[in-house]
């Protein structure tokens, strides 16, 4: 069990890696906005194993993506880390605490929503430190990441609903 | 399973939180929109300092001191000029109304200025001219 | 949305260029001296510290500048003039520095730069439109010739030989104050910071990101933004200066009258439209950039070259010619391609 748990890990997480570098690949507006396609990767992961297995597969997937891309351990690693860790921890606690008020799309956007605005917190500490463009600019990030966490929340539906499918009739 | 079904198995507080969020993100990009789109505004310095901030929307007449008396200022139309200054050669005067830069009066040493004066091309720090 | 847009890209910038987080701010203040704008920037952590600075600083424009006010009856400058070919002036010394500076440049720009100038540039009113005739630059050009300012060093005196010599300063003053003020602010702590009076600036340090310094240089045929550019350049520890043809001017008979004027000839200097100088001091930047405009573009790029200065000149033909090692590190604006670069 312990080790079947080990695997899965490692296999999320290279999931997650491997989505996370893929999307950085990919042309974006902004370099700053990305779909957060690998959340979709902890969703999962929260929802088919708990909350230690997600944690740990944010943290090795932050990590290794940062390293992959060179960024680490400069301010775009901390804060994918720090909006990693927020969204895991608040769609964890939405989890637990009110289990059945959302289905996985909910918790999607509220972690989608919990890391945009991590992410806006620290890049006003670390990088820019005036309250005004970070107020301006936070309604558009929280827009983007609404809808791509949606997105993001169906597609991670489809795959639980799938997995449980598939692991059920055994 | 298709997509119809995932959508179906949304629960009320799922669509309830996407729908608040979308409304509040929107409100808040026309409230800001709206409060910077009035921003445009008039900053007058006397002797290094700013002793006016006004509404370039609004008509409107001040006196200021400078070094040297007293100069006035008329914002009408969305547009500023200088009326009358106490310096010499009143090129201040001269310049007639201005919709963007700056109005100098070096003689009596007031800047009057649309948008912050401080404020200098994309990311230049300071020009030679 | 504009706006949006600017400041998405505004945190992208900071996004990407900044790695360690930091407390220092830009202050930036603006104070009219010396017929300019003067603009003080400083980077500081303390906005006490950064205000006491700054104002020090202007406390020591403003002094040079009621020492050199051409027009100011009380400055020493005048005090000089009225004695001319009378009697040797004591005077401060602040103003034997900035007379040996000028001096110096003199000579090096063979007479191109010459403070003696005043005894013809007097005769030009750029606001009232008045220029002399012919004959009365052919009477005073006798007049200038910077080898006849004695300046005794040890007593601090200065004696102009000839009556009717005036010595106008203000090709250096603004360059001299600007590194004053810069030696003002550092003794108060300030390691970072801009003096920009008028068009001579001086830069020391860099900013919060540790990025340089960008400066940019006014586009000559430009009229309406006061920071239309046509390039910019990125500086610390270094100061940078421009001469133009637009910056004090009129016109009669649809012929331009501008206020840089050749010293042999005492009429407006006719090669270049603008000269922008790179190097340490600003004094001698601003001075250079007057000498260099004189001399015209071809001997005044030569100029630059020999005595290792970067440059940007701008000639009458629309040429933009700069000193070779300054292509790495010039930027050219979009407004830049209306001159032909060679």
């Amino acid at each position: 069990m312990q080790l079947q748990n080990k695997y899965q890990i490692a296999l999320l997480s290279a999931f997650a890696i491997g989505i996370h570098s893929i999307e950085n690949l990919l042309p974006s507006p902004i370099p700053w906005l990305r779909f957060g396609l690998a959340n979709i990767i902890t969703l999962i992961t929260l929802y088919l194993f708990g909350f230690r297995a997600a944690f740990t597969v944010t943290l090795i997937r932050t990590f290794i993506s940062s390293l992959i891309n060179g960024t680490f351990p400069g301010p775009a690693y901390i804060m994918s880390l720090g909006g990693g860790i927020t969204a895991t921890i608040s769609m964890w606690l939405i989890i637990s605490l009110i289990p059945q008020l959302f289905s996985a799309v909910g918790i999607s956007v509220i972690g989608a929503f919990f890391h945009n605005i991590m992410q806006l917190f620290i890049a006003y500490f670390l990088l820019i430190q005036r309250i005004e463009p970070i107020i301006l600019v936070s309604p558009f990030i929280v827009l983007a990441g609404t809808i791509a966490g949606t997105i993001n929340g169906i597609v991670a539906e489809l795959v639980i609903k799938n997995l449980k499918k598939q692991i059920e009739p055994t | 399973m298709n997509l119809l079904q995932i959508l179906q198995n949304t629960t009320k507080a799922d669509r309830i939180l996407i729908l608040f969020l979308l409304i509040s993100c929107f409100s808040f990009i026309i409230f800001f929109n709206k409060i910077f789109s009035n921003k445009q505004s008039i900053h007058i310095y006397s002797e290094g300092k700013e002793v006016y901030i006004l509404s370039l929307n609004e008509n409107n007449k001040v006196d200021i001191k400078g070094r040297l008396g007293i100069t006035t200022v008329e914002i009408k139309d969305k547009k500023v000029r200088i009326t009358s200054s106490p310096c010499e050669n009143k090129l201040c005067i001269k310049q007639g109304w201005k919709d963007s830069g700056s109005i100098i009066c070096l003689p009596n040493n007031i800047i009057v200025s649309i948008g912050e004066y401080k404020k200098e091309g994309s990311g230049i720090d300071a020009v030679t001219k | 949305m504009k706006r949006y847009l600017l400041l998405l890209l505004t945190i992208i910038i900071f996004h990407t260029n900044s790695c360690t987080p930091e407390k220092e701010h830009i202050y930036k203040y603006t104070q009219l001296y010396m017929n300019t704008v003067v603009t003080i920037t400083a980077v500081s952590e303390s906005k006490e510290n950064a205000e006491k600075a700054i104002k020090a600083a202007f406390n020591e424009i403003e002094k040079i500048e009621q020492l050199t006010d051409f027009y100011s009856d009380k400055s020493e400058i005048s005090l000089i003039n009225k004695n001319a070919g009378i009697l040797p002036v004591k005077v401060s010394s602040t103003v034997i520095e900035i007379l040996e500076k000028a001096f110096y440049i003199s000579e090096k720009t063979k007479g191109a730069f010459d403070i003696t100038i005043g005894a013809i540039s007097s005769l030009y009113d750029f606001s009232k439109k008045i220029k002399p005739s012919d004959e009365e630059i052919a009477k005073k050009l006798e007049y200038v010739n910077y080898k006849n300012i004695i300046i005794d060093k040890i007593k601090r005196t200065v004696f102009l030989k000839k009556k009717g010599m005036l010595i106008d300063t203000g090709g250096i003053t603004k360059g001299y104050a600007s590194d004053k003020a810069v030696e003002i602010l550092k003794s108060h702590g300030i390691k970072s910071g801009i003096v920009a009076i008028g068009g001579e600036i001086h830069a020391f340090g860099t900013k919060p990101d540790k990025k340089l310094w960008k400066i940019g240089i006014k586009d000559p045929d430009s009229n309406s933004g006061e920071n239309d550019i046509i390039a910019a350049i990125e500086l610390s520890d270094s100061s940078i200066s421009t001469s133009g043809d637009y910056q004090r001017f009129f016109i009669l008979d649809s012929k331009k009258y501008h206020h840089i004027l050749n010293t042999k000839t005492g009429k407006p200097a006719d090669s270049c439209k603008s000269v922008t100088v790179i190097g340490k001091e600003n004094s001698m930047t601003d001075a250079l950039a007057t000498g260099v405009f004189v001399l015209g573009h071809e001997k005044g790029l030569k100029f630059l070259e020999e005595n290792g200065l970067y440059g940007v000149i701008i000639d009458q033909e629309n040429n933009l010619i700069i000193t070779p090692e300054l292509d790495k590190k010039i930027e050219f604006t979009s407004n830049s391609s209306k001159y032909n670069k060679s």
